[in-house]
């Protein structure tokens, strides 16, 4: 049996390792805050950046607007084939061998480096196809990177949440697609929402899938989906390689941490207005 | 017997898992408006047996082969939705569907009959009557089902099955999971529900299928080793193995 004294050793290191998880979160965001805080104003929210060489003055309001909607192009193109093909797998697939071949590309895509989406997404759709630099295609190779964060994830949850009762429908002679739509969606939509936004908030972070595929150094907000568009990450990115303005850069990492974070809280809330498969009943008191 | 009198009949069938045979030779005469009990060990193939009569096993990947009769249509070859509506199943974890009573009890409705909203509202009324839920949760169906009680729960899963009007009616251990007082509810609503409705239940517990049972199924090693009516099988069993079980089930 284990002294006491190696327990207890045992105890506090992985207590210590716990809390290392804490204050490498706390002080990446401390630090960023604090030092970004300096720069942060309405103007640098709310204009578009300028001085030369450009970004060492104005503000990053194009690029908040473009990372916007960035992620949520990229989420909802992850989101749509992520979930698809988890719903395919736990639901509908009754051949082993596609569902577990779905299932390790899931794996082998979620291994990728994220400058692998970049590559391919320029090769493919910029070179071979002839799409223009822009917000589209950004947004596909960010949304291939997405599809195993979503996939894996809906996986898991339809798996927990669905299946006893796809199971229950079948025993009342209910087909299976009705109850994925009646029952599997609504009972599972926090869950997969929650998980959108997360790959949302993931894919607005990535850098690598968009530099060559869409973001540029200045763009107006875009106002279709075939112009370019500026991205926070990349401007950051710019910002920090070029030598621009580390001040600037520590502002746009500011920006792009308090989005994460307002995603991340509306993640959170999401199950404060759903109770089970319906919206909160505030009107009435059981 | 009689086929008039039966409702589901016939076999041999067996039953595969993949390549693993987990029932074999399995001949069934289930008699119309009486309660089959089906018992035997853990692990005999009751769940499966079960799970086989509304094809559900399908959906696990299991496979059946052999011809058996749903009151004289081989039910192997019938459509799933339509066998699965005639036979209904209620399994031992209650499941409800984390939405309203009401909201419960319409899903199935809605989705095999064309109802004006009072004849909806009607129905769920009189089959959750009939589970004697109704009473209980004093006519409030906007609650919450996942607020019921583990005997509720299971009541209120009974009078779903119930609201797509089956005929026959497939519990697998239903009680296992209550206490005394609403196995005894549930044991009550069954032997009402005979009635009008032909009932097949698997149960561990031998006193719960000596009490509610009709006639009996003794089950080991994916074979029916004895059929028999109730007061027969308890009284004289034919099978050295069936005395066996029920010596040590008394004993224990």
């Amino acid at each position: 049996m284990m002294k006491y004294s190696k327990r207890l050793g045992v105890r506090i290191l992985l207590f210590l390792l716990g809390f290392s998880v804490i204050t490498v979160t706390l002080g990446i965001f401390v630090y960023v805050f604090y030092k970004g805080s300096s720069v942060i104003s309405l103007s640098f929210l709310l204009e578009g950046p300028s001085g030369i060489p450009i970004g060492t003055d104005g503000g990053v309001f194009p690029a908040i607007i473009g990372t916007l909607y960035h992620g949520l192009l990229a989420g909802l193109f992850g989101s749509l084939i992520g979930i698809g093909a988890a719903m395919y797998i736990v639901f509908f697939s009754r051949h082993r061998f596609l569902r577990n071949l779905i299932q390790v590309s899931f794996y082998f895509l979620s291994g990728l480096p994220s400058i692998i989406f970049g590559l391919i997404g320029y090769t493919v759709l910029i070179f071979r196809f002839g799409l223009d630099r822009s917000l589209l295609c950004a947004s596909i190779a960010t949304g291939m990177m997405l599809i195993p964060f979503v996939g894996i994830r809906a996986q898991k949850i339809l798996q927990e949440e669905g299946e006893p009762f796809i199971k229950e429908s079948l025993s009342l002679g209910i087909s299976k697609a009705y109850a994925v739509r009646k029952l599997v969606l609504p009972v599972s939509f926090t869950n997969l929402l929650s998980a959108s936004a997360l790959a949302m908030a993931y894919g607005m972070g990535a850098v690598a899938p968009l530099m060559y595929t869409g973001a540029v150094l200045f763009a107006n907000i875009p106002e279709r989906l075939d112009q370019p568009f500026m991205s926070l990450p990349f401007h950051l990115y710019i910002l920090v390689t070029d030598g621009i303005s580390m001040e600037y850069a520590y502002g746009t990492a500011f920006v792009l941490l308090v989005l994460i974070l307002i995603i991340h809280f509306f993640v959170r809330s999401i199950g404060f207005f759903r109770e089970g498969g319906e919206w909160r009943p505030w009107k009435k008191k059981n | 017997m009689e086929k008039e009198k039966l409702a589901i009949y016939g076999g041999p069938i067996n039953v595969f898992y993949g390549k693993k045979q987990v029932l074999h030779d399995i001949s069934l005469e289930i008699e119309k408006n009486k309660i089959t009990a089906i018992i035997g060990q853990s692990g005999c193939g009751k769940s499966t047996l079960l799970k086989s009569l509304n094809r559900i096993i399908e959906e696990e990947n299991g496979t059946i082969n052999g011809d058996l009769r749903l009151f004289g249509k081989n039910l192997l070859e019938m459509d799933e939705e339509k066998l699965r509506k005639t036979i209904g199943m209620v399994f031992q974890e209650p499941i409800v569907f984390p939405f309203s009573i009401e909201k419960n009890m319409t899903y199935g409705l809605n989705y095999h009959f064309s109802l004006s909203k009072k004849a909806r509202k009607e129905k769920v009324r009189h089959y959750l009557t009939m589970s004697g839920l109704y009473d209980e949760v004093k006519g409030d169906l906007s609650m919450h089902a996942t607020n019921l009680s583990g005997g509720q729960k299971q009541r209120l899963a009974i009078s779903r099955a119930l609201s797509v009007e089956p005929e026959i009616l497939l519990l697998d251990e239903p009680c296992s999971a209550l206490d005394m007082k609403n196995t005894l509810l549930i044991e009550d609503l069954l032997v009402q529900l005979k009635e009008q409705y032909t009932i097949v239940i698997v149960t561990h517990n031998l006193a719960q299928a000596k009490r509610i049972s009709d006639h009996i199924i003794f089950m080991d090693g994916g074979r029916i080793i004895e059929s028999a009516d109730k007061e027969k099988f308890f009284a004289a069993p034919e099978n050295p193995l069936s005395l066996k079980y029920i010596q040590y089930m008394e004993k224990s």
